[in-house]
């Protein structure tokens, strides 16, 4: 382990306040150091009691994760008559206040920063408009609408790109900040941006950095921007801060990560490649926000259920736990990654309550979300479901059920996130509200 | 000219830059750049022409060109005549416009499902098995389905030539060339693999399939638009344009629909087969099976799900792809049935609930004619004639929107579906964006769609009125022209307000007597940003998107605030930028271009990016398109010495971007 990532191992197990104390010192150090003009750019709209993530990484589980399964696990004495519950209550594993199912088993050991919400209503029952909206942390949503991503993402800090998509396998996913990869052989046979820029040597890049800064400072002097120059503008900064600060490194290099039972499984849902690019993007500063669409449709589970979902979801809970210790254990010049990172895990729809005549799951216009970033709290469970697993009304300060609430959209999850990344949804017309019970201070 | 895409800078300036825009000279030629002659006269603008030329041809004006049109003026017509005629149209874009990359390209994996061989040593040659292999007395000369003139050995017990059919455990009987049929599912199947091992596929074979699928997609696109035929052929006639394996695939099909006891003839008829392929008729196991390119298999077999095959359908022919929120958990527990996607017991009630009709009505009865691929009853992976019913009826809008009704058969639905005006608009809105973009106005789609009978729609007429409209437009520039033109920001004072904007666009339905949100009242704070949010984004009012102005003063009177200065600074600027972004054009002319630059071609299926699905209004200057474009045009360039590859790369990219240096010199 190279001699800084030993250090912030050994930091790790000191514990997370000292650690944040760190953080906070060494990052209070860096805006100090920053350029006047930078720091007022990256100024933050709303104040936060702990630092904003300067990081956000969003992981859809595509397809359509089952919650009985996963997070929101049920006996039969819990449910109607019908509705499917394919394991013994003592197969339910527990983790301090989280309750877990049993395809989440390999989560375990990383369960204390994870905050699961279920019962979260999306509003649709189809991949397309679900992962149109998962892409936005939000409803109600066109190809126009900029994804919460893209606003935290104009916010940035010195990150080369305000946004990064990893393996979209839907049109709907693209905004007008889109940076990006497919799946392999999704929208043609051939090579993904990363891997066209991976073609050019560092002289290459460089010299179109060059170019596309001279073109983006020639944009400029034309003065007061239309808005479509101005979007224009930033994404050629963006790329050409991007050519530039890739020249200097070296490549990213997939390296084994599954372990014990999952050993040589890496390829399966193409996730860890993804989970680990990510990790690498922010670790060299190259993103200020990722969404990673994992699992090409695999949770997509219309036949044999239980069969399916049992194929991806430990394995992909076994990568995500890799992922998690690669957060802890690596960290770059603001500190350690996991410190600085928001995690967000979603599915653009839920499955049936039911099985259907092949023993599949139908689509569920609902589905739990989870959460770890600095600032929320962590090893928590919120929401709730009634006998046929339908999302209930809770109270947006407790998240508790409570008849007088109202029932979670996908948007007061957005929401949530962009006031934790210090912006007020307001200003940018975000719908949604507040969750104040994931707030650590809150509690 | 009425257009509310022209709302944008003084003419003067607009001019000015328009003037001094310069075009880049081909790299591997020449790094320099020259600067245009100006206009030779107001009808010919070579700014104008060269994006034209960049569309349709994936190439700029070249001199020997604008100088013979300018020499002796030729009308308008002509020269786009001229353009028109370069292969490109019929060979790239057609397909492109149409069906888009996700379709077009080779899949990742299609149900052309079979039982899968194995190829073993027995007896000191390869013999063709199931997983368990035979002793050598126990294989036998098979001329298989795949190439007849080269007979393989396989083992006896696979083949079971008259076993059709197995009845599952449960007792429902499938036919044998179903997944759950198979020895490796059942491994007490009586099922094999048929005749001419017409329910097998051999090794590696499948890829074969997979390519050849998506080249008849293109190709038969490509045969329509280049014969000038109407755009509504495509779906509705009987030939394709396919090569040998795919026309081996579609014959294996008939036999397994047919249960054609000895269908080696078949197969060997098909060996002449050229090796380019030919445009063909398809034999109909029943009358109406085929349609068109919709009964190819890079279509019936693209996803498992019926709905979601009449979504791609639907997205093709009427352009109806649009997100479709407002599913509530009870709305389907209230269906009282746990199959919702594939037997669809419930469909018909899906169809005509509140809110759900506007996707079930069109897409539960649209797919009740494409039951015979697939039939619920069998789930075959061939067509099931007795799957079909008599006739059934089409809805468009929602329930209350039926469009005619037709015998339940592919072709049926094709007829219907042509005749609609959904498709005229379609067709119309895939020209019309391809040439205008994200600044392409409602009326000019209209005006396009109505230039003829929805059934007799051509590409060619269709992108010549677009192009002519371009060209005539005094407002209309190319994406780089418009980056560089300069801000028409209304002032506050001219911006109208809400109450104003709410009733020229919202309280026709959002009224006193409706019995959604009503608009004619104050809106409180919460409200007037999601009125907002919904106008400026183009969810509201429903099927047509505001005018840019619109959007503009929508956002100036909620939020209070001028888009003044860059994304980072200003959400305001981050809103209307994300709203009305910047364009670009089409990646795949970008990319011709490009590659033309170093005489080349690019392929429509040479890269892997989602920019390559999306409709022509959807094509913005995202980082991803820049990023791509960038590379592409440093490629270009990798013959040019060092010192002036620089200039190089910006001289490429000023002929898609506009001029760097007449950026610099605009006022």
């Amino acid at each position: 382990m190279p001699s800084h990532q030993a250090r912030h191992a050994r930091d790790g197990r000191r514990g997370p306040r000292r650690r944040e104390l760190l953080v906070g010192l060494a990052a209070g150090l860096v805006s100090l150091l920053r350029p006047r003009g930078v720091r007022g750019q990256a100024r933050a709209e709303v104040r936060t009691a702990t630092p904003p993530p300067r990081y956000w990484i969003h992981v859809v589980m595509t397809g359509g994760l089952d919650a009985v399964w996963t997070t929101d696990p049920k006996t039969l004495a819990d449910v109607k008559a019908g509705v499917d519950v394919p394991y013994r209550p003592d197969q339910i594993l527990t983790a301090g206040d989280l309750r877990l199912g049993p395809l989440f088993e390999p989560l375990l050991p990383v369960a204390n920063r994870l905050t699961i919400v279920n019962g979260v209503l999306v509003r649709t029952a189809n991949h397309y408009t679900g992962i149109e909206q998962c892409a936005r942390l939000r409803t109600m949503t066109t190809m126009r609408t900029p994804a919460a991503f893209d606003i935290i993402g104009a916010h940035r800090d010195s990150q080369a790109l305000a946004s990064v998509t990893l393996n979209a396998s839907l049109r709907q996913a693209h905004t007008a900040g889109f940076f990006g990869t497919s799946a392999e052989g999704d929208f043609g046979g051939g090579a993904s941006v990363l891997a066209e820029i991976d073609s050019l040597d560092a002289e290459a890049r460089h010299e179109l950095a060059r170019v596309l800064g001279d073109r983006a400072r020639a944009l400029q002097r034309l003065g007061s921007p239309t808005p479509a120059r101005a979007v224009a503008i930033d994404n050629m900064q963006q790329v050409a801060a991007f050519l530039a600060r890739t020249a200097e490194l070296p490549a990213f290099e997939l390296t084994p990560w599954l372990e014990g039972p999952f050993k040589g499984q890496d390829d399966v849902g193409g996730f860890v490649s993804d989970l680990q690019r990510a990790v690498w993007l922010i670790e060299h500063d190259l993103a200020a926000t990722l969404t990673v669409f994992a699992g090409n449709f695999f949770w997509d589970s219309h036949y044999r259920n239980s069969i399916s979902q049992s194929a991806i979801t430990p394995v992909f809970a076994a990568a995500l736990e890799r992922f998690f210790h690669a957060l802890s254990s690596r960290s770059n010049r603001h500190g350690a990654l996991d410190s600085q990172t928001g995690v967000i895990l979603t599915t653009e729809l839920g499955r049936m309550p039911y099985l259907n005549a092949f023993n599949g799951k139908d689509h569920f216009p609902q589905s739990p979300v989870i959460v770890a970033a600095p600032g929320l709290v962590a090893g928590r469970q919120f929401g709730g479901t009634g006998k046929e697993m339908e999302a209930l009304p809770i109270s947006t300060r407790t998240g508790r059920v409570v008849t007088s609430g109202e029932r979670l959209v996908l948007d007061d999850l957005g929401h949530t996130v962009l006031r934790r990344a210090g912006i007020d949804p307001a200003r940018y017309g975000f719908p949604g509200r507040e969750l104040a019970f994931l707030a650590k201070d809150a509690l | 000219m009425s257009r509310w895409r022209v709302a944008r800078g003084a003419r003067a300036a607009r001019a000015a830059i328009v003037a001094v825009l310069v075009l880049a000279t081909g790299c591997g030629k020449s790094p320099a750049v020259t600067v245009a002659p100006a206009p030779a006269s107001p009808a010919l603008d070579r700014s104008k022409l060269d994006h034209t030329s960049l569309l349709l041809r994936g190439r700029l004006v070249d001199d020997a060109e604008w100088q013979r049109w300018t020499a002796r003026p030729s009308p308008l017509e002509e020269i786009v005549d001229e353009i028109l005629a370069d292969p490109f149209l019929a060979r790239d874009i057609a397909p492109a416009l149409i069906f888009r990359n996700n379709l077009l390209r080779a899949a990742r994996t299609l149900g052309m499902d079979g039982y899968q061989l194995v190829s073993s040593d027995i007896g000191g040659e390869p013999v063709f098995h199931l997983g368990q292999g035979c002793k050598s007395e126990d294989t036998a000369p098979i001329k298989p389905w795949w190439d007849p003139a080269h007979p393989v050995k396989a083992c006896k017990q696979v083949v079971r030539e008259t076993v059709w059919h197995v009845t599952l455990p449960g007792g429902t009987v499938q036919t044998c060339n179903v997944k759950l049929s198979t020895p490796k599912r059942l491994p007490e199947t009586p099922c094999g693999c048929g005749p001419n091992l017409v329910r097998c596929l051999p090794p590696d074979y499948v890829p074969t399939l997979i390519a050849q699928a998506a080249e008849e997609l293109r190709a038969t696109t490509a045969y329509v638009a280049s014969t000038d035929q109407p755009l509504a052929r495509l779906f509705t006639m009987n030939e394709t344009w396919r090569q040998r394996d795919m026309e081996l695939f579609y014959l294996r099909e008939l036999v397994n629909s047919q249960e054609i006891a000895d269908p080696a003839p078949l197969f060997e008829a098909a060996m002449s087969w050229p090796a380019d392929g030919k445009l063909a008729p398809r034999a109909d196991a029943a009358p109406g099976q085929h349609a068109g390119i919709l009964t190819a298999p890079q279509i019936m077999y693209h996803v498992f799900d019926l709905r979601q095959r009449m979504r791609i359908i639907y997205e093709a022919m009427w352009c109806s792809g649009e997100s479709a929120p407002g599913a509530r958990p009870e709305d389907i527990l209230r269906l009282r049935t746990p199959t919702l996607s594939t037997l669809n017991e419930g469909w018909r009630e899906l169809a005509s609930r509140p809110i759900c009709t506007t996707c079930h009505a069109r897409l539960d009865y649209g797919m009740q004619f494409f039951g015979g691929y697939r039939a619920p009853e069998g789930i075959a992976y061939h067509y099931v004639p007795s799957a079909t019913g008599e006739r059934g009826p089409l809805y468009a809008a929602d329930i209350d929107d039926p469009r005619g009704t037709a015998e339940l058969t592919p072709r049926g639905f094709a007829e219907i579906a042509t005749g609609q005006p959904e498709f005229a608009r379609c067709m119309a809105r895939d020209v019309a964006e391809y040439v205008f973009g994200a600044r392409t106005s409602p009326a000019t789609i209209e005006r396009l769609a109505r230039s003829e009978k929805p059934t007799e729609l051509r590409l060619r007429a269709l992108m010549r009125l677009a192009i002519l409209e371009f060209l005539h437009c005094d407002d209309c520039r190319s994406p780089g022209g418009e980056l560089a033109a300069s801000s028409s920001t209304p002032s506050p004072a001219a911006a109208p307000r809400l109450t104003h904007l709410l009733g020229n666009h919202c309280t026709d339905c959002h009224n006193a007597e409706a019995s959604i949100a009503n608009f004619e009242r104050p809106l409180d704070p919460t409200t007037r940003l999601r009125v907002m949010d919904q106008a400026v984004f183009g969810r509201m009012p429903p099927g047509e998107a505001l005018p840019p102005a619109a959007r503009q003063a929508f956002v100036a009177d909620v939020l209070g605030a001028e888009p003044i200065g860059s994304v980072r600074q200003s959400p305001t600027t981050l809103i209307l930028g994300y709203a009305d972004p910047p364009a670009a054009l089409p990646l795949m002319g970008v990319r011709q271009y490009l590659r033309g630059l170093a005489s080349g071609h690019a392929g429509l299926n040479d890269l892997n990016t989602l920019e390559m699905a999306l409709a022509g209004r959807d094509n913005v200057l995202t980082p991803n398109h820049i990023a791509l474009t960038a590379v592409e045009a440093s490629r270009s360039c990798q013959g040019v010495e060092p010192a002036r590859r620089a200039d190089c790369i910006q001289a490429a990219l000023n002929g898609i971007w506009g001029s760097v240096e007449a950026i610099r010199r605009a006022p």
